[in-house]
């Protein structure tokens, strides 16, 4: 029997494990909105902001925390407006200017209208970006 | 009665799905800057090639367009009449020769938002006043109004 089991614990720990770094990972912009995500052990943080053309001082932001799962490379964030299933992957060529290497977690489609399709790039890319 | 816009026809030619990307007639390359922004469509489209091709530029890196979240209530992009261009650290253009562009592209207002040090500045463009922007924002008013944070 032990030898039945063993066989599928240890599938089901290689099943769990998470491969998404903890930190920051935020939208590359270029528009009238920015989206800024953290992932921290157990609890994500999502911020959401967007203005009016010339008008970042009045910006509205939408704010929202919660727990996140994780599975590989693949994370599920649920959120009020639904849930947002995310994979980290490699960019490939990009209009950035950015490494073809460079992992970014890449968001499905979703009704979730803040994160469905998009790109949020890890705080290494962004000195990349910014340098 | 205003005539109808004709609209023009670009070629698909993405190679990378993340990254959509378009070819004008003229040979100009559109490209998105995520599967996220919309391409306009109608008369912001026509706008749009218009001003890739007159801006000088073999491509275009484009932030934003036509899509319906992501963007303030009452946004021109949700009304498929403004694009974003994104900055001068993706596209070489000056705020003179993108607003000539876009003035003889068929938009009518604009600035250029420029966050110092990030990559979040872009020009933004729009057909109508409206949202935040007024006559100060004209396109036909020279210099471009920037706004700097």
């Amino acid at each position: 029997m032990k030898n039945i089991f063993l066989p599928i614990l240890l599938l089901l720990s290689a099943c769990s494990n998470c491969d998404i770094p903890y930190g920051e990972y935020k939208s590359v912009g270029g528009t009238e909105s920015l989206t800024t995500l953290v992932l921290n052990a157990e609890l994500y943080t999502l911020k959401f902001e967007h203005w009016k053309p010339a008008d970042y001082e009045n910006r509205s932001t939408i704010h929202e925390r919660g727990k996140w799962s994780c599975s590989d490379r693949v994370v599920e964030i649920k959120t009020k407006n639904g849930t947002a299933i995310a994979e980290l992957k490699e960019i490939g060529d990009n209009p950035l200017g950015l490494p073809i290497s460079t992992t970014a977690l890449v968001f499905n489609e979703t009704s979730n209208d803040i994160l469905s399709k998009t790109i949020l790039y890890s705080g290494e890319s962004f000195k990349l970006l910014e340098e | 009665m205003a005539a109808p816009v004709k609209t023009p026809t670009v070629k698909n030619i993405t190679s990378n799905k993340l990254y959509p990307a378009y070819k004008s007639q003229k040979g100009i390359v559109i490209q998105l800057n995520s599967a996220k922004t919309v391409l306009p469509s109608g008369t912001a489209l026509a706008a749009l090639v218009k001003f890739a091709d007159g801006c000088g530029l073999k491509k275009v890196i484009i932030s934003g367009g036509a899509e319906t979240t992501g963007h303030s209530a009452g946004s021109y992009h949700g009304k498929d009449l403004a694009i974003d261009v994104a900055g001068k650290r993706f596209n070489k253009l000056t705020d003179e020769k993108a607003r000539v562009a876009a003035l003889n592209a068929g938009f009518t207002h604009g600035v250029y938002e420029d966050f110092k040090g990030t990559s979040r500045d872009h020009w933004h463009f729009q057909i109508g006043a409206g949202n935040g922007l007024s006559d100060q924002h004209k396109l036909s008013n020279k210099p471009l109004t920037a706004k700097h944070y």
